[in-house]
């Protein structure tokens, strides 16, 4: 067994072992054990009657690190001593710390493994196991908090690096302790020789407190004014000025404050801003020099809208006296005409007697003919331009009434069917039977159809056809339209026929006798009635005009019964 | 350097022909082999070992020698062994340099300027793992038997490993150095064994032994 003996102090050294806070086990030459203390005990579970005189790894059967075997080996062996580093082996021996409910947890351990000689002078194995479980598990911690900390610092490390603006870390004093490659850049010096030089080198205003907006930006105890952004001039190695902003942040730790300046080249921005600002000005003057036209073109305005005043003014003014002349004009006729007449007529149903020689008065009475008919055409231009006149004034009354159309068109023909014998024209109406009855004002509705069965009868050329008819549309409105076979006209001819005194120019008109006012007035008086006129012509295809008088104008069928009416 | 003393190794230490030194070398590598097999296990790094200089130098020598290989602070492992010799053996790192090699054994290595007690534990494991076979070679190199303690770490300038030395107060010191290849930079480590009159007996005949066999192949080689 052991080759403990009793100490001198009568001291059990078994017990002793027992009360040493350490593993101790004993292995003899044969590598049997022959001491395991109870710490070993303890911590294995394995009572000493259970192991004494049987091999470790018999002890063991999940196996022995086998690091521990070869260094027993070598013990036993060789008498070569070892260690096992908790940090290079964590658990050569199966241990585990038994305390409390909580789960056994695996012993880090520092094992010694000490070749000693016994009394035979054969050599055996002292194994010393201390539990250094909780400086491990600190280590182990320290070295994940150191590990988080480089990466936070590589990390911030890089940040720092590849930070597009600059950035100067500096003590209390303005020596620079470290810059990032944007610094190096902007001021075109290496950072060897930026570092503990002073941060005014390279930012000659940094420490003065004024900032752009003039305040202090930090009135405290700083030694740099911290906080609000600045605008500074950087001086470069090659002694150019360059703009830049700067802020500066105070960095507290356990060593005291530094620094830390962020440097923003803006010399970029303040050229945009140059551009920005001549634009601006470009911008301005074109504004005013717009707005100096408008208030032209609004003078200008205002002087057109004097001058149309003035027009419309006199244009009344014209129309007025046209339609106040109505009865001044007429009376001079009347005596022309019926004087003229009487002459034409004397001798023979009047009691005017025209005496002299019969070649004398029938010279006289030719001339008065010529007289009645020029003062007849002149009567009825008189006539026209007054209802034109009346009309554009307002003034044109409107008396509606039921007009048989049957009986107007019939009448109508007859007035004009003398010169379309004469022309050899075929005149007629196609008109439905019965025939429509029309509201409207009968001398007016005459007057249109007059008008453009002469117009029709005056540009047929010889042999043509001259037809009235009407038909009811769709949309419920009458429709008039006198047709003709006649030399017609181009669009062009059209919109001048409907302008007042704008006849159409052609051969026909020069031989013809016209006011020009035929198509202007049916136009004025259709729309007096609130419809309108169309005008289907083309050169050499004859013109068709329709008078559209809008639904209402017409009177139903069982009216015109009781009416009567409707004989062609 | 002061004159040799009769009982030391005389003739040893100018007249170390090269191929005496390589035989001794050859026994050494063997052992330092074998350590070299553990650490590689052991580490996170892969430790290659190899011993390239081997010299008989007197304390002042071997001061100056360590002096020059280590700049500054030394770190060190002293392991005595008994038995057929007594003696010490010592395995001295520039600090800085044993710092390296530890880290590179543990992962997640503290990143602090001083070595953890965990680093330095197992510095001390490296050191008794290569002394122990340093020691084992020698026991080869001798035909002794050595029983080794316990390793303990020391360190500070390099003149203080002179009271480490005082088992030779006259002066005769083996020599070896070793390399520590490690991943990112090779470290030299200094092996100083401190041998007694005994062993200088002991090594003046295993040396004689050697010679022998290399002259006369016939004869049979130490170890």
């Amino acid at each position: 067994m052991t080759a403990v003996a009793s100490t001198p102090s009568g001291c059990d050294p078994e017990s002793l072992l027992n009360l040493i806070d350490l593993g101790l086990v004993l292995l003899d030459a044969d590598g049997r054990l022959v001491i395991w203390n109870d710490w070993m005990v303890a911590r294995t579970g394995r009572a000493r009657g259970e192991v004494l005189g049987r091999a470790l790894d018999a002890v063991f059967a999940t196996g022995l690190d086998r690091h521990l075997v070869a260094a027993i080996r070598a013990a036993l062996e060789a008498g070569r001593s070892r260690l096992l580093s908790s940090s290079l082996h964590r658990h050569p021996l199966p241990l585990f710390a038994r305390g409390g409910r909580a789960p056994a947890a695996a012993i880090d351990q520092s094992l010694v493994v000490r070749a000693i000689r016994g009394r035979d002078g054969r050599r055996q194995c002292l194994i010393e196991v201390a539990d250094v479980s909780p400086a491990a598990g600190r280590d182990r911690a320290l070295r994940a908090r150191a590990r988080t900390t480089r990466q936070q610092a590589a990390h911030l490390q890089a940040v720092f690096d590849s930070s597009i603006d600059g950035l100067i870390q500096f003590g209390p004093d303005g020596a620079i302790q470290s810059v990032n490659h944007s610094v190096v850049r902007l001021f075109g010096v290496p950072d060897a020789e930026l570092v503990g030089a002073p941060i005014t080198g390279l930012l000659p205003g940094v420490a003065s407190r004024r900032s752009a907006t003039g305040a202090d930006p930090a009135a405290g105890t700083d030694p740099w004014p911290t906080g609000s952004r600045r605008e500074l001039t950087g001086v470069c190695r090659d002694g150019r000025a360059v703009p830049v902003e700067v802020a500066i942040t105070a960095v507290h730790d356990d060593t005291g404050t530094n620094y830390c300046a962020v440097v923003r080249d803006i010399s970029e921005r303040q050229r945009f801003e140059h551009e920005l600002r001549a634009q601006n000005d470009t911008l301005r003057a074109q504004a005013a020099e717009l707005s100096k036209l408008a208030r032209r073109l609004e003078a200008s305005v205002a002087h057109a809208d004097r001058l149309r005043r003035q027009a419309e003014a006199a244009n009344k003014s014209k129309t007025d006296f046209l339609a106040r002349m109505s009865h001044e004009l007429r009376t001079p006729l009347n005596a022309v005409l019926g004087f003229s007449e009487l002459i034409t007529d004397a001798g023979q149903s009047s009691d005017l007697a025209v005496t002299g020689p019969a070649a004398e008065v029938a010279t006289a009475r030719a001339y008065a003919h010529y007289i009645h008919e020029s003062g007849t055409h002149l009567l009825s231009l008189v006539n026209d331009l007054l209802d034109l006149a009346k009309i554009e004034a307002g003034r044109m009354p409107l008396h509606r009434e039921r007009i048989d159309l049957g009986r107007l068109a019939t009448s109508c023909l007859a007035l004009v069917s003398p010169e379309a014998g004469r022309r050899r024209l075929n005149v007629a109406h196609q008109l439905p039977s019965p025939a429509p009855i029309l509201c409207g004002d009968e001398r007016l509705v005459r007057q249109m159809l007059v008008n453009l069965l002469t117009n029709a009868v005056k540009f047929t050329p010889s042999g043509g056809a001259v037809t009235l008819s009407s038909e009811v549309r769709a949309d419920g409105a009458l429709i008039v339209t006198v047709s003709d076979t006649g030399v017609g006209m181009t669009p062009e001819d059209v919109e001048q026929a409907l302008e007042h005194y704008g006849q159409v120019d052609n051969l026909l008109t020069r031989r013809e006798q016209g006011t020009g006012l035929g198509l202007p007035l049916v136009k004025a008086l259709i729309e007096l009635h609130g419809g309108s006129l169309e005008i289907d012509s083309a050169p050499s295809a004859g013109t068709e005009v329709r008078l559209v008088f809008p639904d209402g104008a017409i009177h139903d069928a069982p009216a015109l019964a009781e009416t009567g009416a409707g004989d062609r | 350097m002061a004159e040799p003393e009769p009982v030391q190794l005389p003739s040893l230490t100018p007249s170390l022909s090269p191929d005496v030194t390589d035989a001794i070398l050859e026994i050494f590598n063997v052992g330092v082999g074998r350590a070299a097999a553990v650490l590689s296990e052991l580490g996170n790094a892969e430790v290659v070992l190899s011993i390239p200089y081997l010299a008989f130098l007197d304390r002042d020598a071997l001061i100056v020698t360590i002096a020059n290989g280590c700049q500054g602070r030394i770190s060190g492992i002293r392991q005595a062994f008994t038995g057929g010799f007594d003696g010490d053996a010592l395995l001295i790192f520039p600090e800085r340099e044993s710092l390296d090699l530890a880290r590179a054994l543990i992962p997640d290595p503290d990143s602090v300027e001083d070595m953890s007690e965990m680093e330095r534990e197992a510095l001390l494991e490296v050191g008794n793992i290569v002394l122990n076979a340093c020691i084992s070679s020698l026991a080869d190199l001798l035909h002794a038997d050595f029983d080794s303690d316990i390793p303990n770490f020391f360190d500070g300038e390099p003149n203080s490993i002179s009271h480490h030395l005082l088992r030779n107060s006259d002066g005769n010191l083996m020599y070896l150095r070793i390399d520590f290849g490690l991943k990112n930079n090779e470290m030299k480590g200094h092996i100083v064994f401190v041998l007694d009159l005994r062993a200088a007996d002991a090594m003046r005949t295993a040396v004689e032994a050697i010679l022998r066999s290399i002259t006369d192949p016939s004869a049979h080689p130490p170890g």
